[in-house]
Parts: structure tokens; sequence; C-alpha cells
């Protein structure tokens, strides 16, 4: 009787590897089959285009080999391993993350698909069509759309946007600080030149400008405190002169493309200047955008919009610079001292100011010893 | 107030106006094995990257190496075997001019490999790509070109195995160049350019006459052609100078001095404005 159990015993052991080394091995151990590999073999129909992918629960797990001499129909699939076929399928195969390999003999009469994997013929044949994919592609179909790359419309929706931004500012500065903005366009219009410059040195300038004031500031304990605080007011104060120095350089931009109406209201010269002078400048970069769709054509058209770009913010910075943020508004300029020149202004220039008031007139001291004649 | 308008004015101004999102890579090899030699309409398309086409050098009927970017674009490969078709690319999956992507770093790409063996109708259709063409040594009974943005080069290094009819290129905004168009094989060749630079080489195995036209909007036209080969050039041009390296005119055309005695004729019709002819006789005579 014991014998006999020992026996049985041994024959179950046996039997085990035996199975394990059958021609075809479909039916050998299964290896686990995790919610995530379930979830991958889900996503192989959308992904390796094959529509006629079996369950889950019928993928070999750790990979399976289709011995010569044997035929096997219907679709062959595997996960985690390698799939070699010496025999033949009558139908597709698929590998996920493995292999495919078919042996001299082999044939598939369908496609032969590896997703993290490749497909080799080492002798064999394919009927179909061989496909090898790096990987599955992202979880949940295509790349979401915030996660995709700018396109031609987007950029282009972009700039309209910047674009209505900068007008809205624009009316902003307008209705508070109207008259700052005048100073820095009267600055421009006089010194376009030296505000370029200026505008220049002041952007070499404002690193060092920084960490100077950082330097004073830490000499004191109650400076180091304040350093954090003193470098947003720093920054805010840069990009306040900028945004000031560009809007004058589109004001002054769109006056020149803008033909002289006497009878308009000033306002109203002001706003159409200003609005063309943006609508100038974004439509550099509206172009930009619009040829998004060549890329050849990207680097020297942004090179191109950046460098008009440059130009104009340092220069309006310059000119923001040289009229103290628009507050120091230019005299205008008088006659030289020799004379010269006609003019009424030059006629009258040497006069007293008159007070608004009137002058009482004087009477002239008569000598009392003179007589009428 | 004031202060904190021209602070927000400032940000707006100085903040980048462009913006660049992840791009999801894949790499994707597809291939059959040549079983059956039977004529086969080819239509290959492929929109931005870089483009390499040849004759296969292994028993397949088409092996395609691609790599892309599946947020804005998706395989295709889908032969029809019953009706003798192949469609192989990549297709955008938003075809609208403004949703073509910004720049991908280079990294899209598509090689492709046809069989030699397998008669075949071919066209090409490109978009803003970096070709590299070299048809020598297929089977080409049809030929049809089109590109859009692109610098491309297309080459015959060996001879057509079959006769060719009529072959089209139309060309974009773009830089086209051929060399070795004798060996297409081919009757007619038509190239439509629109701005860019068009030069073609006329060297390789004359077997036959040759008629090209040649129309390109705003551009330069070079044409290199062997020295043994007779030559007629027609011009219809609008401010464009041109450089005919011996040809003489006489009724209307330009001829060079062998036109009655060579072997073969380039008959060419060019049209352009705003541009450039040039007419280089420098190739060496035909073998």
């Amino acid at each position: 009787m014991r014998a006999f159990a020992m026996c049985l015993t041994a024959a179950a052991l046996a039997a085990a590897p035996l199975r394990a080394q059958s021609p075809d091995t479909g039916q050998g151990q299964k290896p686990h089959l995790t919610g995530e590999l379930r979830r991958d073999i889900g996503r192989i129909a959308q992904s390796a285009d094959l529509p006629h992918v079996p369950p889950a629960d019928s993928f070999a797990i750790g990979g399976r080999t289709i011995a010569a001499g044997t035929t096997v129909s219907g679709t062959v699939a595997v996960a985690d391993g390698p799939l070699e076929i010496g025999g033949r399928v009558d139908g597709d195969v698929v590998a996920l993350h493995g292999d495919v390999v078919v042996r001299a003999g082999g044939v598939v009469t369908g496609d032969a698909v590896a997703i993290g994997g490749h497909v080799t013929l080492d002798g064999g044949s394919v009927y179909g069509e061989m496909r090898s994919l790096s990987d599955l592609g992202p979880a949940g179909g295509p790349t979401p759309a915030a996660a995709a790359p700018l396109t031609t419309w987007g950029a282009m929706k972009l700039v309209l946007g910047w674009f209505l931004v900068l007008a809205i500012i624009a009316i902003g500065v307008l209705m508070f600080a109207e008259h700052n903005l005048n100073g820095v366009v009267a600055v421009l219009e006089r010194h376009l030149a030296r505000a370029f410059w200026v505008g220049l040195l002041a952007e070499l300038g404002l690193v060092p400008i920084l960490l100077l004031l950082v330097v004073a500031l830490a000499i004191t304990v109650i400076g180091v405190l304040l350093i954090p605080f003193a470098i947003v007011a720093y920054v805010i104060a840069v990009a306040g002169l900028l945004a000031l120095g560009f809007l004058a350089v589109a004001r002054f931009t769109g006056s020149g493309f803008l033909h002289p109406d006497p009878t308009a209201k000033p306002r109203s010269v002001t706003l159409r200047s200003l609005f063309t002078g943006l609508a100038a400048y974004l439509g550099v970069w509206f172009v930009v955008a619009a040829l998004t769709w060549v890329p050849a054509a990207q680097p020297v058209l942004r090179a191109i919009a950046l460098a008009v770009t440059w130009v104009a913010v340092t220069a309006g910075l310059g000119a923001t610079v040289l009229s103290r943020a628009g507050t120091q508004h230019e005299r205008a300029p008088t006659a030289g001292r020799g004379g010269g020149g006609g003019g009424a202004s030059e006629a009258l220039a040497w006069q007293t100011p008159t007070p608004v008031a009137g002058v009482a007139a004087a009477r002239r001291p008569v000598s009392p010893t003179r007589e009428a004649p | 107030m004031r202060r904190a308008f021209l602070a927000a004015a400032a940000a707006a101004v100085l903040v980048p106006a462009a913006a660049h999102a992840q791009q999801t890579w894949h790499t994707l090899e597809v291939s059959r094995q040549l079983r059956d030699t039977s004529e086969l309409r080819v239509h290959v398309q492929y929109g931005a990257g870089r483009f390499d086409l040849r004759a296969a050098t292994t028993p397949v009927l088409y092996a395609m190496d691609l790599v892309y970017d599946d947020a804005h674009a998706s395989p295709l490969h889908r032969f029809d075997a019953a009706a003798g078709t192949l469609e192989i690319g990549l297709k955008d999956v938003n075809m609208g001019w403004t949703d073509r992507p910004s720049d991908d770093d280079g990294k899209s790409r598509m090689n492709l490999a046809l069989a030699p063996t397998v008669p075949m109708d071919l066209s090409l259709s490109l978009g803003a790509t970096q070709a590299n063409i070299d048809l020598g040594g297929l089977t080409l009974r049809g030929l049809h070109v089109e590109t859009g943005a692109a610098d491309e080069s297309l080459d015959f290094s060996a001879p057509n195995r079959a006769r060719l009819g009529t072959v089209t290129v139309d060309v974009g905004a773009a830089s086209f160049r051929a060399r070795r168009l004798a060996n297409m094989n081919a009757t007619a060749l038509h190239v439509n350019g629109g701005v860019g630079a068009v030069d073609l080489g006329f060297g390789g195995a004359w077997t036959g006459d040759l008629d090209a036209t040649v129309k390109v909007t705003l551009g330069k036209v070079t044409l290199h052609i062997p020295r043994d080969v007779g030559v007629r050039l027609a011009l219809q041009r609008f401010l464009t100078s041109f450089d005919n390296d011996g040809l003489v005119e006489r009724d209307g055309y330009y001829y060079s001095d062998n036109w009655d005695s060579a072997k073969h004729h380039l008959r060419v019709l060019v049209q352009t404005s705003l541009g450039n002819i040039t007419i280089d006789r420098s190739l060496p005579a035909t073998p």
C-alpha cells in the first residue's frame, strides 16, 4: 500500500515536467496575470491594429513555443515572454512584451505582431503583415489635448490673446497714466536714437543695479530682512518701465502709419495710434504663428520677430528712463540769444510774462515846476 | 493704480508667446514578405519629418520603419491584395494646416523600402519633409510626386525596370533636386513648382527622347544636361535672367549645336517669373 502511494506520488511529480515539455506548451504553467497586464492586453486591439485579440485569460504568460509538426488554429497570444513558432498557425500571432520568432518550417498564415519586442523571421514564413511596436502608447487612448504640441491655430490664438490683453492694458494706461505715456512719447519723437542707446545701457545695468541694491540692503540687519521685498519691488518697477515704454513705442509707431486728422479729438488720435502700433508689433508675431506648420522657416521668422520686439522694448525703456517714466516733459525749444529768425513766438519771447489779472497802470510822476505852454 | 497697470503690461509683453507640450514618441516596423509580383498601386503619405525611400534589398513587398508622435498622427498601412493597392505612411489626425504642430525636434522619420521586382504605380504625398528618395532599380509604370514645404532630393541611381509614361512632380514652397532623370525611362516629365529652387539633372542611361516641362512661379531653375544629348529649349519668362551655356536661338527656341546629330533629344519648356534659369551642359556623355 505504501509502495503504491509512493508510486502514485512519483507519477504525479513526473507528469508535471512532462506536460511542460509537450509539443504545444500552451497548457503549461500559467504565471500570474496581473491587473496591469490585463489592462495592457485590453489596449492591444487599438494600438496594434489587431481587431481580433483573444481574451486576456487565453494569453500564455511567460512565453510559448509552437513546435515543428504541430498546427494551431486561431490567434496565438503570449505575454511577458517570447513566442517561438516552428509549426503552423492558421491565424494571427501576438506577443506582448516579447518577441515573435518564426523558425525554419514555421508558418503564420495571418499577421505577426510584437509589442515591446520584434518579429523575426528565422527561415520561416508569415503570409500576413509583420508589425513590431515599441510600446502600446499612453493609457486611455491618444494624448490629451492639453498636452498636445502647439498647433498653428493654437499659436495664432495665443498671439490674438496677447493682443487683447495688451489692448486692455493700453486702455488702462490711457485712463490712468496718459500724462506719463505722453511724456515718454515726446522723448521718442525728439530723441529716438538716444532713447535706444540709453535703453540698451539700462538693460545691461538691470542686473548690476539689482545686485547693488541687495548688497546695500545687506549692510544692515533691517536691510537684510527687506531684501526679498526690495527684489519684488524692483522687478515690478522694471516691469512697469518696460510696459510703459513698449506702449509708448507702439503709440509712436502707430502714429506714423496714420494720416493726421486735424478734426479728430486728441484722445481718439492717441487711442487709434496706440492700437495701430500694437497691431503692427503683434502682427509680426502673428505671421510667425501662422507659419508654425513650416518648421524650416520658424527659426528665421522668430529671430526677426524677436529682433523687432527687442528694439521696440529697448527704445521704450530708454525713453522711459530719459523722461523719468514720463514725469519730465521737455520744454519747447527756444530761439538763440543772437536773435535771428522771425515768428511771433520769437518776437514775443523777450517780453516779461504778464499776470492774468493784469497790471495796474502807473501814473507817470509829473514835475511841479513844468507849466503848459 | 498706474504702476499696477504698467506692471501687468510689462508681464504681458515679456512672457514668451510660444510653449511646447509633451509628446509621445513610438516606433513601428511594418513589413510583408514578397509572395506575389502582380502590379501594385502604391500611395505613400507622410506629413512632416525626415523621409527616406529606396528599393528593398530583402525579399519583402514593403518594409516601413516609422518614428512618430501619436498625439497628432497615426500609422497607415493598408494592403489589399485583391485590389492590388497599398496605402502606407503616416496619417495626420487633424488634417488642417492650422493644426500642424510646431517643430518636433527632428525626431519624426519614416524609412520605406519597396520591392524592386513588383511593377507599381507610385504616388507620393509629402508635407513639410526633408526627403531623400532613390527610386533606382524599382519597376515603376507610373510616378506622381506631390510635396508641400519640403527639401526633397530625388534620384534614380539605377535604371527603371519598366517604361514610365508621364512623371508628374508638384512642388510647393520647396527646394527640389533630381538626379539621373534619364534612368526614369520615361517619355515625359512635368515639374510644377511654387516658390523655390528646382534643380534637375538629366544624367543616366538614355533610352529615348524626353519631353520636360518645368514651371516655377518664383524661383531658380537649373538644368544639368549631358553634352551629347540634343537640347531644344522653349522659354516663357518674366523678369528672369537666363544663362544658356552655348545654346543658340532659332525660330523662337534655343538649340544645342548637336541638335540635329544627337542620338537622343531633350525638349524642354521652362516657365518662370522673378527668377533665374541656368543651363549646365558640363555633365559627361551618356554611357
